[in-house]
């Protein structure tokens, strides 16, 4: 009606072309693509930053793990030697875990592989654990019990990188799977990762104390 | 401890003293009070014919009530934590230190990183500090307030403080080391809006980042917060959350903690007024002290409850 009115009296207006103009088909699109490109481009962006950023957090946790592990090599000799002129009946133990050792330091080998290792190593420092408990001796023995302490230490900081990786796998794996954000993991190309898998043993969170009060 | 009823033959004999001071305080006290209510009834019917003259009269008859009384009961409680509490403590805790009157510093307060507000009045007492087994603890009651200015409609202010935090607040070591902050908070928008509540607990920027945890009714109870994924996971071991979880439940308050600075806070939020016995209950009767006991007994037991005493780890 108002157009209608001002098309009567001023035909030739700039304002007439003005909103003549507003009323094209192809101007409701371009208002359209204006609109929803900028919210198009925000989400894709946001999607891939975080994205990217639970990849990043997921590869930081998994180091966290590996750098733990790699603490764990060190302490193994120390511990073996400790131990080794005590433990007679146990001489099968130590030199399987110290053959378990180098297997897992091999650079050649894959990541399954290599924590399947890790989680037959650990289980033979539990064997270890327990089997000093029988030698007063060795439980009396200051060196034996920082090894255990140091052992115990990154025992705690192995399993605590683990739970955080795992944390930062749900949450990437989430993302990938989930919609929206599926879409644009699927343009990125970005799969979904393994859990850790935690050894029993752990999850049911032993009292290594007790071990010490027997 | 030793046997409770060994402690209460301990102090029977001082019992027995501050028992009869008590009734006779008392006595003094109900004088006064029947002072204050005949000067308050004057007060009364002075009103009836020289009203400014009667409220006057029963104003004061009111405050020689509350004098009479406050005064007794400070007494009473000064007889007490001086006499007889030390005693208890002694039994239940051997080796504590403990000041009626003092407190865990502001500083102290504001270090734990708790509460973020300001606090502009800080009052607290019953402060205790001592080693358990190998863990040093120190903690007291803390209140806490914030004090607002309000502006109402006809431009009048208004100053009121408002609690930050009132209850029992701990300070002690932990057995690991830790090098980063880790905060462990009572979860409000999750246990109110589910998950979405926890999407936005993530937006909390006056935290580090949200550690989530494994545990479904931990994180249904708290919000965990740390700078470092890994040390929060190190520190909050699934056994540790549990035990936690434990504490919240024994004492039955909102529990708020953090670990920084190689410390470990604890602060327990409760209106009850802890250590404390009623001036109107009888010494003799046992239940006030039994009371008293438990309230000490559970206090030092958070070490043992947390089990902060094992040393495995690399620290000694």
């Amino acid at each position: 009606m108002y157009i209608a009115t001002l098309s009567n009296r001023r035909s030739n207006s700039t304002l007439y072309t003005w909103l003549n103009f507003l009323h094209k088909p192809y101007f409701h699109n371009m208002i359209i693509i204006l609109i929803f490109i900028p919210i198009v481009a925000i989400w894709a962006i946001t999607v891939y930053n975080g994205l990217i950023g639970k990849k990043n957090n997921a590869e930081e946790a998994f180091s966290g793990i590996d750098v733990q592990l790699k603490k764990r090599w060190d302490l193994i000799p120390n511990l073996v030697a400790a131990v080794k002129e005590f433990m007679s009946h146990e001489r099968g133990i130590l030199e399987e875990i110290t053959k378990l050792r180098g297997q897992a330091m091999q650079d050649n080998i894959g990541d399954q592989e290599r924590f399947g290792l890790e989680n037959q190593i650990s289980s033979m420092l539990g064997k270890i654990k327990v089997a000093v408990e029988a030698y007063p001796d060795l439980k009396a023995n200051n060196n034996v019990t920082e090894l255990q302490h140091s052992l115990n230490e990154v025992e705690a900081q192995i399993s605590a990188s683990r739970r955080a990786y795992n944390a930062a796998v749900k949450s990437l794996n989430n993302a990938v799977e989930m919609f929206p954000s599926n879409i644009m993991a699927n343009i990125m190309n970005m799969k979904t990762r393994e859990f850790f898998e935690i050894p029993r043993e752990e999850r049911e969170s032993v009292d290594v104390g007790a071990l010490f009060d027997k | 401890m030793r046997d409770k009823d060994t402690l209460l033959e301990k102090l029977r004999p001082r019992l027995t003293e501050i028992e009869t001071w008590r009734i006779n305080q008392r006595a003094k006290g109900s004088k006064g009070t029947w002072i204050g209510t005949g000067i308050a009834a004057l007060g009364g019917i002075f009103f009836l014919f020289f009203p400014p003259a009667g409220i006057v009269i029963l104003i004061g008859g009111i405050i020689t009530i509350i004098i009479v009384r406050a005064t007794g009961y400070s007494k009473f409680k000064k007889r007490f934590k001086n006499e007889i509490f030390p005693i208890v403590i002694e039994e239940v805790q051997p080796g504590v230190n403990y000041n009626s009157d003092s407190h865990i510093s502001k500083s102290t307060f504001h270090a734990s990183r708790i509460f973020l507000q300001d606090v502009d009045r800080f009052n607290g007492e019953d402060y205790f500090s001592g080693t358990v087994g190998e863990t040093h603890i120190e903690f007291s009651e803390i209140h806490a307030e914030d004090k607002q200015v309000r502006v109402d409609s006809k431009g009048r202010t208004r100053t009121e403080y408002v609690t930050v935090f009132k209850g029992l607040f701990f300070v002690t070591e932990f057995h690991k080391h830790f090098n980063g902050e880790t905060y462990v908070l009572p979860d409000v928008t999750e246990s109110w809006l589910g998950k979405f509540g926890r999407k936005l607990q993530k937006w909390n920027w006056s935290r580090p980042d949200l550690v989530e945890l494994e545990n479904v009714d931990f994180e249904k109870l708290f919000s965990v917060y740390g700078t470092d994924q890994i040390e929060s996971r190190y520190l909050l071991t699934p056994k540790m959350m549990e035990l936690i979880m434990e504490l919240r439940s024994k004492f039955g308050c909102t529990t708020y903690m953090s670990f920084l600075n190689d410390k470990f806070y604890i602060a327990l939020s409760s209106n009850h007024d802890f250590f404390e016995l009623k001036f109107s209950e009888s010494l003799m009767n046992s239940k006030g002290l039994e009371r008293l006991i438990f309230e000490l007994q559970t206090c030092f037991d958070i070490v043992e409850d947390l089990q902060l005493n094992t040393r495995i780890w690399s620290k000694d």
